[in-house]
C-alpha cells in the first residue's frame, strides 16, 4: 500500500537544544498515529512540521501533491478570523482550494453559522477548523489537541471525523489526553 | 481538485474587504488622516496662492502616509492575530499578495480621488495638466501599494515586524517620492513637462513591476 505521508529523520532545534531528533514515520490509508509527550516535548512542533507549517532543522516530510490539498490540519492554538463567520470561512477555504460545500450540521456549526469568529466559543472555533481541515478530503489529517476545548458532543464529532478519515486516508493526533487516540494503531512518545 | 489563480486572488480580496468593512479602525484612520491633512493645508494656505511644488509635496505626503498606515498592516495583522497559519494552510503566496494588493489599490484609489476633490475645493491650487496629474496619481497609487505591500510582506514573519516593515519601506519609497512629486508638481504648474511625463510613466512602471514581482519575493519568506 502506498505511503500517504513519509517523514525522514525529522529534527527541530531551538538554540543549542534539540526538541526532538531522528523522528521518522510513514503512514498508509487506515493508519491512526497518536503522538504523546509531556508539555514542551515538541508534540505541536512536530505536528506543525508534518503539516509543512514550519521549517524543521533537519529532515524531510513528503506527501503526494500540493500540501494544501494533501494535508488537513487543525490545532487548538490556531486562530480564525475574528470578523468572518463560519460560513464565510468555509466559503473562502472552498474558493482557495477548489473544495465543495460542507454540511455544517456534521460539525455542530449550524446554530452559529452567522456568528463572527470573535463571538464563537473555543470549542466552536475548533469544530470550524476541523471542518476546514477535512473540506478537501485530504489523504492526511493532522489534529493537534483536538479535544482540549470540546464538550462530549464535540468529542463525538472528532471521533466520527477520525473514523471517516481512516476509510480512505490516515490520521495523526497530537495529544496529552488519555481519552484521545485510544483507537490508534500507532503510538509515538516524544519524551522517550 | 484545485481552483484557478484568479478565483484564489478574488477569495483573498473578498476576505480583505469583509475584514476592512467590519473592522473600521484602519479605514477610519486613513480617512481621518487624509481629511485632516487636506484641511490643515487649506487653513495654512488660506488667501495665498499655493505653488505647484509645495502643493505636490503636501499632497504626496498625505498619500504616502495613507499607504503606510493601511497596506503593510494587511500582512502584519495576520501574524499579530494568529491567522497566518490558517492562511498558509489555505492559500498560495501569489493569491495572498495579489488579493491584498488589489484591496490596497481599491482603498488607495478611493483615498486619492477623495483627497484630490477636497484639495482643489479647499485650496487655491490650480490643475494645469489633468492628463499628467491623472497618470502621476495612478502611478503613485500603484507604486505606493506595491512598495508598502512588499515591505509588509517581507517583515510579516519577523519578530520585530513593525520596525522592520518601516526600515524595509524606506529604500523602496525614496525613488517613488522623487518621481511622484516631479509628476504632480508639473501638473500643478511648476516644472518642465519633458521631465514630468517620463517620471509619471516611470512611477507607473515601478508600481506595475513591484506588484507583478511581489509574489516571488513574498513566497521566499511566506513558506508552507
Amino acid at each position: 500500500m502506498a505511503n500517504l505521508i513519509e517523514a525522514e529523520n525529522l529534527g527541530k532545534r531551538y538554540g543549542s537544544r534539540w526538541l526532538f531528533r531522528r523522528v521518522s514515520l510513514s503512514l498508509t490509508a487506515g493508519d491512526f498515529l497518536v503522538i504523546r509527550g509531556a508539555n514542551g516535548s515538541g508534540k505541536s512542533t512536530l505536528a506543525r512540521g508534518l503539516a509543512h507549517l514550519i521549517e524543521l532543522t533537519e529532515g524531510k516530510v513528503r506527501v503526494d501533491g500540493d500540501p494544501r490539498l494533501a494535508i488537513g490540519y487543525a490545532a487548538l492554538d490556531m486562530a480564525v478570523y475574528p470578523h468572518l463567520t463560519p460560513v464565510e470561512h468555509l466559503e473562502m477555504a472552498a474558493e482557495l482550494r477548489g473544495a465543495g460545500s460542507v454540511d455544517l450540521d456534521r460539525f455542530g456549526l449550524e446554530s452559529c453559522r452567522n456568528t463572527r469568529g470573535q463571538g464563537l466559543s473555543t470549542g466552536q472555533r475548533m469544530r470550524l477548523k476541523i471542518a476546514m481541515a477535512v473540506q478537501v478530503n485530504p489523504p492526511v489529517l493532522i489534529l493537534d489537541e483536538p479535544g482540549a476545548s470540546l464538550d462530549d458532543a464535540g468529542r463525538a464529532v472528532v471521533e466520527e471525523v477520525v473514523r471517516t478519515q481512516r476509510q480512505s486516508g490516515c490520521v495523526v493526533v497530537a495529544t496529552n489526553d488519555p481519552r484521545e487516540g485510544v483507537e490508534a494503531n500507532l503510538e509515538f512518545r516524544l519524551d522517550d | 481538485m484545485n481552483s484557478g489563480w484568479m478565483t484564489e486572488v478574488l477569495a483573498v480580496l473578498r476576505k480583505e474587504a469583509r475584514v476592512d468593512v467590519r473592522d473600521l479602525g484602519s479605514l477610519l484612520t486613513v480617512a481621518l488622516f487624509s481629511g485632516v491633512t487636506i484641511f490643515a493645508i487649506s487653513v495654512a494656505s488660506f488667501n495665498q496662492q499655493l505653488k505647484g511644488g509645495i502643493a505636490a509635496g503636501l499632497l504626496w505626503v498625505a498619500l504616502l502616509f495613507a499607504a503606510v498606515i493601511g497596506q503593510p498592516r494587511r500582512f502584519l495583522t495576520e501574524e499579530d492575530q494568529g491567522t497566518s497559519d490558517l492562511l498558509r494552510l489555505l492559500a498560495r503566496p501569489h493569491a495572498i499578495f495579489w488579493g491584498k494588493c488589489l484591496m490596497g489599490i481599491l482603498e488607495m484609489a478611493v483615498t486619492a480621488v477623495a483627497m484630490t476633490l477636497f484639495f482643489f475645493l479647499l485650496t487655491s491650487a490650480t490643475l494645469k495638466d489633468p492628463g499628467l496629474y491623472a497618470l502621476g496619481l495612478t502611478g503613485s497609487v500603484l507604486a505606493l501599494v506595491g512598495a508598502t505591500s512588499i515591505s509588509g510582506a517581507l517583515a510579516a514573519s519577523a519578530r520585530n515586524r513593525s520596525t522592520l516593515a518601516a526600515a524595509v519601506a524606506l529604500p523602496l519609497l525614496v525613488p517613488i517620492i522623487f518621481f511622484g512629486i516631479a509628476s504632480l508638481r508639473t501638473s500643478l504648474g511648476e516644472g518642465l513637462p519633458e521631465n514630468a511625463w517620463p517620471a509619471a510613466w516611470g512611477l507607473l512602471g515601478y508600481g506595475i513591476a513591484s506588484i507583478i514581482t511581489g509574489p516571488w519575493i513574498f513566497s521566499a519568506v511566506w513558506r508552507r
